[in-house]
């Protein structure tokens, strides 16, 4: 293409606007981190403090506990991955009826505000007047505190997350069993192949790397999970559903530990980029190329 | 299967409605009732200026930060995607690695840069500050950039021999072209920034600027007064109608956004 300058003046603002905003955060949060700065106090009260937020971080129970905590969340994707496949292999069989209809249904939950559905499941969660306590006593089953004990909250909040992403990874599914070619299905056919095998012998084989991808990079993803956990349980009872991003906010805009805030930022932001790039060597091996 | 599977999908959906529309004394009784006795359609209109600030408000607040934000991010990310696609320049492939890169990066890391920044330009508190950090998103620019490479190169050139202006080829080449990308990722993005919770939550602090999720996330401290449940369950309700009804009618372009290029952001 021919060199030219005048596209410049009207295409570079957005790009300066782009870069700058991304390298001001990365270099003032990294820079932030080795400082106690609080900005109640100011600028000219804070001091360098060296690798201390970060000697802190390392000793700080809560953190630790929500790192584990994030790295149990995120498992909450294959399960629903699991659902979302029966689902999908349903919707793309040429015998169900009022698609359209279901893969909206289904879809709905995707995008409603996590704000408002944490509501409705933190109601039926509810001991005493909760739908699904109703539904386990009405089949026999003794009544679960839920939301109220450290050792399910967690797994609820799980749960409430498997819903609301079932319809999502229905409709990527969807679209990749439409992807694959109908020539490799009539030659299963010719072969008298039983629905069993078809789908052990031809789909599953073809799908395997997209959905693998795309499994790994939402749980790398669910890692920063904030809003559910603030909805439905603040991170309590004790710290017991503490999540990283949660005790990162708590620090820097509740007791104003910017300095503290940006390390723990700092520590987390390490770990996911790490985890991404192992993801995408592991991939990349495996000779399947996205960009 | 699918009756199932929408069913589940539907109830809670159905239960926050069927909850809003109770009478105090019928959704603090231990008896779970599929349908209300007597149906308080009351309570909607309670919750519309019961919620601080009401409904009215939080709809204007989230309305003009979310079509401020997607404006700015369609703008910024077709103007540099049509940069990366069709322009070669010094830098170039460093720039396309960076958008790369920050498309993986997580949120937070911006959360304290951002609040800081927008306080020294004073606009902590306002809703130019919740729109102006967020206005170039990476996905976008990722998206738009893989759909201008297959606007032909020759139409540009065309267009720029017969002596159209670089802006204009932008304006009335480019942009009608890619069109259905831009309402695809848009609509993707105006979902995104609707629902989104903390980034507001942290800007702003008063009441009357609050978006529909921060006042309705308010309403957590009095969850627990049973008395008032079914306001906050009817409250909840107005707030996902919007985009219950975005899903009804515009679910084949938020599919395509989603699912585009074989990359998935949560």
């Amino acid at each position: 293409m021919r060199f030219n300058k005048t596209p410049y003046y009207f295409l570079a603002p957005a790009v300066v606007y782009f870069v700058v905003f991304w390298i001001f955060r990365i270099v003032f949060v990294v820079g932030a981190s080795f400082t106690n700065y609080n900005p109640l106090k100011g600028f000219s009260k804070a001091d360098f403090v060296g690798l201390s937020n970060y000697a802190a971080a390392l000793k700080d129970s809560a953190f630790i506990i929500s790192l584990k905590n994030a790295f149990i969340y995120v498992f909450y994707e294959p399960i629903c991955i699991v659902i979302a496949l029966f689902l999908a292999l349903v919707l793309v069989s040429p015998l169900a009826k009022g698609k359209p209809f279901f893969r909206t249904l289904i879809f709905i939950p995707v995008i409603t505000s996590v704000v408002a559905i944490s509501f409705v499941w933190q109601w039926m969660y509810s001991y005493k007047h909760g739908l699904i306590n109703w539904l386990l006593a009405g089949v026999g089953l003794a009544k679960q505190p839920f939301l109220t004990s450290i050792h399910q909250a967690l797994y609820c909040i799980m749960l409430m997350s498997i819903w609301q992403f079932i319809g999502l990874n229905m409709v990527i599914f969807t679209a990749g069993l439409q992807s694959i070619p109908k020539d490799y299905y009539d030659a299963a056919y010719v072969f008298g192949a039983s629905p069993w095998k078809k789908f052990i012998r031809v789909t599953a084989p073809l799908l395997k790397p997209v959905f693998l991808f795309v499994t790994v990079t939402a749980m790398v993803g669910s890692l920063q999970v904030f809003t559910e956990v603030f909805m439905l349980t603040r991170g309590g009872p004790g710290n017991s559903t503490i999540v990283p991003v949660l005790w990162m906010y708590r620090n820097a805009f509740h007791f104003f530990r910017f300095g503290y805030g940006s390390a723990l930022a700092v520590i987390f932001f390490v770990i996911i980029m790490a985890l991404t790039l192992v993801v995408f060597k592991v991939f990349r091996r495996g000779g399947t190329e996205y960009y | 299967m699918l009756l199932f599977g929408s069913a589940v999908s539907i109830l809670p959906f159905y239960w926050m409605f069927i909850s809003g529309l109770k009478s105090t004394p019928e959704i603090m009784s231990p008896v779970i009732k599929w349908f209300p006795a007597d149906p308080q359609w009351g309570n909607f209109i309670r919750a519309w200026n019961w919620l601080k600030p009401s409904f009215s408000r939080a709809f204007l607040n989230s309305t003009i930060v979310t079509v401020g934000t997607v404006g700015l991010i369609l703008i910024t990310g077709s103007l540099t995607g049509y940069a990366l696609a069709k322009f070669k320049f010094r830098g170039r492939d460093v720039l396309f690695k960076f958008v790369l890169a920050t498309m993986m990066f997580p949120f937070f890391i911006g959360l304290i840069p951002s609040y800081m920044l927008i306080s020294w330009l004073g606009l902590n508190n306002t809703l130019l500050g919740v729109i102006l950090p967020a206005g170039a998103s990476a996905y976008t620019i990722f998206f738009l950039r893989q759909y201008i490479l297959t606007v032909p190169d020759e139409l540009i050139e065309a267009a720029r021999i017969s002596g159209a202006s670089e802006f204009k080829i932008y304006w009335r080449i480019i942009v009608p072209l890619i069109k259905p990308a831009l309402i695809s990722i848009g609509l993707l993005n105006s979902v995104w920034i609707w629902n989104d919770l903390i980034w507001p939550m942290v800007v702003l602090q008063s009441r009357d600027l609050a978006t529909v999720q921060v006042a309705l996330a308010g309403l957590w401290d009095i969850r627990g007064q049973l008395s008032d449940i079914n306001l906050v369950l009817a409250s909840a309700f107005i707030a996902a109608v919007p985009t219950i009804i975005i899903a009804i009618i515009a679910i084949g372009y938020l599919i395509k956004g989603f699912t585009g290029l074989g990359y998935v952001k949560r």
